[in-house]
């Protein structure tokens, strides 16, 4: 992995530059004092992420947000933490720092990072190798056939007798077992992680030590499941 | 001034690496006397806007010695000079006097 930290302070940028030199699969390929000089890098170069910091003199992180059009992913630094909302307004943001940077926390930034890069790209690709039974999924409800698309489903839970099929957009209520829709999922991109829950590794935004987060519901990681999950991930 | 400031986060931070230690240590004593003079110079000028944005950036290196409490005071000093409130500048100079004092006489 390679990033660039962006931060008008020298002190501020000689942490995070020395907190990632103790990642071995990273490397720092710039450092900016100002977002400006930063955008003119990212026209011409790729990285794979930035720190960035919010409290910039002129054009602040946030700016700097707003004006990449394909932003690359970010993980914000600031002193305050009143602006740790703002910022989870954009998608290309995957966590928040607040300083002085710990050593603890800042693995577990770099570990959201990761997860962010391996889940998307991989689920794609085993859509189109591994699934037999195409891209949708029907439902009967009121005698009526729904298709839902694999990929907007987000959570799948047990209801009783009924499973919740939850999207980006709608829930459905459907007669029907979590087994028996499992079997008729992809298995690359679903995984049961506990036993009233499926979900959608393409929907992961971060895992927590017993729960994982999919868009802002926070689903819990039985402790049979769990060793699945890391392998699955790892896999990925 | 009674807290004391401590190099624990910096020590944290740097492990074994002596040549980082240094470096930090470095910045702190190059860039806080350029911090404070700027300071200085927009709460004489009444430039209080521009003041909280010198301590915004100096709340760093207090936090980074380890100076809670000093920091705190910091943090609303901060927000008083951006309601154009500069009653905090004494106690917050005593702060940065204390750390010029101590990044002199530090043995890196």
């Amino acid at each position: 992995m390679n990033c660039l930290i962006i931060d008008d302070e020298a002190a501020a940028r000689a942490i995070i530059s020395q907190l990632c030199s103790r990642v071995e699969d990273l490397d720092v390929v710039e450092e900016f004092d100002n977002a400006i000089d930063a955008i003119k890098y990212l026209n011409q170069n790729e990285v794979d992420f930035l720190f960035l910091d919010i409290h910039m003199p002129g054009f602040t992180g946030i700016d700097f947000v707003q004006t990449l059009q394909n932003a690359p992913k970010i993980v914000m630094t600031t002193s305050d933490t009143g602006f740790a909302l703002a910022s989870y307004e954009y998608e290309s943001i995957i966590d928040y720092m607040v300083k002085p940077i710990h050593p603890e926390r800042f693995e577990k930034s770099i570990q959201k990072i990761r997860n962010s890069m391996v889940a998307r790209p991989k689920t794609t690709e085993d859509q189109t190798t591994t699934n037999p039974l195409g891209e949708d999924l029907y439902i009967n409800i009121d005698r009526r056939l729904i298709k839902i698309k694999f990929n907007d489903i987000l959570i799948i839970e047990a209801k009783g007798d009924y499973i919740n099929i939850k999207t980006d957009t709608k829930e459905y209520l459907v007669h029907t077992t979590l087994k028996s829709i499992y079997h008729k999922l992809p298995e690359a991109q679903f995984l049961q992680i506990h036993r009233s829950y499926i979900i959608n590794f393409s929907k992961i935004i971060d895992i927590e030590d017993n729960s994982v987060l999919i868009e802002k519901s926070v689903v819990p990681i039985s402790r049979s499941n769990r060793p699945e999950l890391m392998r699955r991930l790892n896999l990925l | 001034m009674k807290e004391q400031a401590k190099l624990d986060y910096i020590d944290t931070i740097a492990g074994d690496d002596e040549v980082f230690r240094k470096k930090f240590i470095g910045i702190l004593q190059s860039e806080l006397p350029l911090e404070k003079a700027q300071y200085e110079n927009n709460i004489v000028t009444g430039a209080y806007r521009a003041a909280s944005e010198n301590v915004h950036k100096i709340r760093h290196k207090i936090n980074a010695l380890g100076l809670d409490q000093s920091y705190e005071m910091a943090v609303q000093h901060e927000s008083a000079l951006r309601e154009n409130d500069p009653s905090g500048h004494i106690p917050f100079m005593e702060v940065l006097d204390y750390m010029e004092y101590y990044l002199k006489t530090i043995r890196v």
